[in-house]
């Protein structure tokens, strides 16, 4: 199990959301939103992908927070 | 040498873009003007220390201060008309009206991105009615001037309709002001010495594809029908047509087209001399649209490092003809340096900024389907109407013009809007294509493709001809050429 | 490998665009320490695998991007006002109606209302006897 917390200074909320869309075949997500973060936590990850799975999982909501720029 | 932002002045410094390019600081701002500065300037300049760079070159200087990079000593008047004149292009509305009067074709090119059906394929030809409601939905367009350009398939094959669209549309415009320009895109194989009579009597330009010398043209671009060489063919016919320009008064230069694939590799001279032996004046080295529908396009790829590689190699050998005498030029060198050396802006519907799908052209399917561009028609053939906006038969002018979809391409291309473009030192020179985009992405918002890369390329190696005084020269005749004869737009 | 930087000197958006330039060859994850002194802690992870001495030159590429990503904001947000008044006098080459105020009444517009007629066929603007009061706007070409 993966528990990854996003600012949500840093990361927008729909950027997290649109990750999880984009990976949701590859593993299972559970979203908590806080005052201060939206708390991802991954589950049975994929097992070709494990390696670069949550790293990959982070870039994306990186990524696709410039839209929200 | 590094920079400390502590230390910048915010008086003194107006908007600019940067970067680092050959150990200098390539400038721009936007209206176009670039500056390059040495390191020590470079902060000098961002401190507001401008008299230190005066006391040392004060070219340099009066530089700064004429293109409008220093805050303190802006010419407001100036900098507003520069920027308007940039952009006159948006108060030109949609000017560019591409009529597919048949999607057949006697051609099968090998990177053909139309998918044209065969010479017999039955229902893809516009019937005269199709065409008159064309023509009538293109007088509505309020933009002053009009070109009506003639593509397919293999237009010729429908020659009746685009002999009525000639005729109806200039008889249209005879009550209206509008500057009218007739153009035909094709492959010349249908064309005969009546069909050409009647061309340059009607003034119609005339453009057609060319991929260097036989064994490699004729290996791209099969034609179908076996007595026609392809090559030889399109050969015969630009010779005639040159000859027409000379020696008639027919205003038109003839022009081709060249779509780089692998094969063409290591043959650039061959090419361009290909090209100036069939009395062309200039070469447009496209490269491979990502869209190529041809199941043999994937053999014909290339990575956008490779086609840099051709590019540069081409342009040398072209600079080194005219550094001969030749005035011999290539077409996105021109659409590029056309923006960064004069106060205009070509309004090249691919490299603009917002991109002219929808606002700049529209395209007019053989069916009256109308769509923001001749590639959204394209992509229909594959079953995506996403960027269609109407029919002639069933829409007005305002739906087409209105319609979301023409909206979204707009915002999508506007490159201030675009987070890695609005910072790019090329944003006054670039444009994106979100159809390019989204068939690559199926994300009309994403730039970083191989177009960007090749786009950044080629203004790489272009400004650093720049800073040479004799490919200066060149490069400021060009533009100063094909200003007055208008010829490579 | 962690950066910490401070808001007050490098932006977030200097920041996050620096982050954009190199996410093809680096692994980012950000957090925030909101302490008195705001900084944004940046985690970053070489997708190839790297020697410390590469390790290093990528840090210091990173750091020199970031100079320059601040600078771009500092340079953009200082000139904010003046960039949108030359785009406004610029495309807008006729002098607004007294009654059509620029830059309030934009928000409440729909882009559907038209105010410059852009949607109005040809035929309407400049069919037969109507005469047009063309804007005198030089363009040399």
């Amino acid at each position: 199990m993966w528990n990854l917390k996003f600012n949500n200074k840093l990361y927008n909320r729909r950027a997290v959301k649109a990750a999880v869309s984009a990976y949701a075949h590859l593993a299972k997500f559970i979203i908590k939103n806080t005052k201060n973060y939206t708390q991802v936590e991954i589950n049975d990850i994929d097992q070709d992908f494990k390696k670069v799975f949550v790293d990959e999982f982070a870039n994306y909501a990186l990524w696709s927070n410039k839209e929200w720029l | 040498m590094a920079i400390d932002v502590n230390l910048i002045d915010k008086k003194a410094v107006s908007y600019f873009r940067f970067k680092r390019f050959n150990g200098s600081y390539l400038v721009t701002n936007d209206v176009g003007e670039y500056c390059f500065l040495k390191p020590g300037w470079f902060n000098s300049f961002i401190k507001g220390e401008i008299n230190e760079i005066m006391k040392q070159d004060e070219v340099k200087y009066d530089e700064l201060i004429n293109k409008s990079f220093v805050r303190n000593k802006l010419d407001f008047d100036k900098l507003i008309a520069k920027y308007a004149n940039k952009h006159d292009f948006l108060s030109r509305g949609t000017s560019l009206h591409i009529i597919v009067v048949t999607l057949r074709c006697d051609h099968k090119c090998a990177y053909c991105q139309a998918n044209s059906g065969g010479i017999k394929t039955a229902g893809l030809d516009m019937d005269i009615p199709t065409a008159k409601s064309v023509v009538d939905k293109i007088f509505e367009f309020p933009a002053p001037e009009i070109t009506i350009e003639f593509q397919g398939g293999e237009p010729l094959l429908n020659f009746n309709t685009v002999k009525f669209i000639i005729e109806y549309a200039k008889k249209k415009n005879k009550n209206k002001e509008k500057k009218l320009t007739l153009s035909l895109v094709s492959n010349l194989s249908c064309l005969t010495d009546e069909i050409l009579k009647f061309l340059i009597k009607n003034d119609v330009s005339i453009c057609t594809s060319l991929d260097g010398p036989e064994h490699i043209h004729n290996r791209n671009r099969v034609s179908l029908n076996k007595n026609i060489n392809s090559y030889r063919n399109t050969v015969k016919w630009l010779r005639k047509i040159k000859i027409e320009f000379e020696k008639t008064g027919f205003k038109h230069r003839p022009n081709a087209l060249l779509t780089v694939t692998n094969r063409c590799f290591g043959h650039s001279k061959e090419i361009i001399d290909e090209y100036i032996k069939g009395g062309l004046d200039c070469i447009h080295l496209r490269p491979l649209s990502t869209f190529a529908l041809a199941p043999k396009a994937d053999s014909l790829a290339y990575s956008w490092g490779e086609f840099i590689e051709f590019y540069k190699e081409s342009l040398d050998y072209i600079l080194e003809l005219n550094l001969k005498g030749s005035n011999f030029y290539e077409r996105t060198a021109f659409i590029f340096l056309y923006k960064i050396l004069t106060d205009y802006d070509p309004g090249y519907m691919d490299m603009r900024s917002p991109c002219g799908a929808g606002i700049g052209q529209v395209a007019y399917n053989y069916n009256g389907d109308i769509y923001t561009c001749d590639e959204g028609r394209m992509l229909s053939r594959l079953g995506d109407e996403s960027f269609k906006v109407g029919n002639v038969k069933t829409d007005t002018y305002k739906n087409i013009i209105e319609h979301p979809t023409v909206k979204a391409m707009c915002i999508s291309s506007c490159l201030d809007n675009i987070p890695e473009c609005s910072q790019c030192v090329y944003k006054p020179y670039c444009g994106v294509c979100p159809l390019l985009n989204y068939t690559e992405s199926k994300n009309i918002f994403q730039p970083f493709n191989g177009r960007c890369k090749i786009n950044g390329a080629i203004l790489d190696y272009l400004f650093e001809k720049l800073q040479n005084s004799q490919y200066k020269n060149i490069f400021e005749r060009w533009v100063k050429d094909c200003t007055k004869g208008k010829a490579a737009l | 490998m962690k950066i910490e930087l401070r808001t007050k000197i490098y932006p977030l958006e200097a920041i996050l665009s620096t982050c954009y330039l190199f996410i093809d060859s680096i692994y980012f994850f950000l957090d925030l320490d909101a302490g008195k002194d705001e900084k944004v802690v940046v985690s970053l992870k070489p997708k190839k695998k790297l020697s410390d001495r590469q390790i290093e030159l990528l840090k210091d590429s990173f750091m020199n991007e970031l100079l320059y990503s601040a600078l771009r904001c500092i340079v953009s947000k200082n000139n904010k006002k003046i960039r949108e008044y030359v785009v406004a006098r610029a495309l807008y080459s006729t002098p607004p109606d007294s009654n059509f105020d620029l830059f309030s009444s934009d928000e409440k517009l729909d882009y559907r209302d038209d105010p410059l007629g852009i949607a109005v066929p040809w035929e309407d603007k400049y069919g037969k006897n109507k005469k047009v009061k063309k804007d005198n706007v030089e363009s040399k070409v």
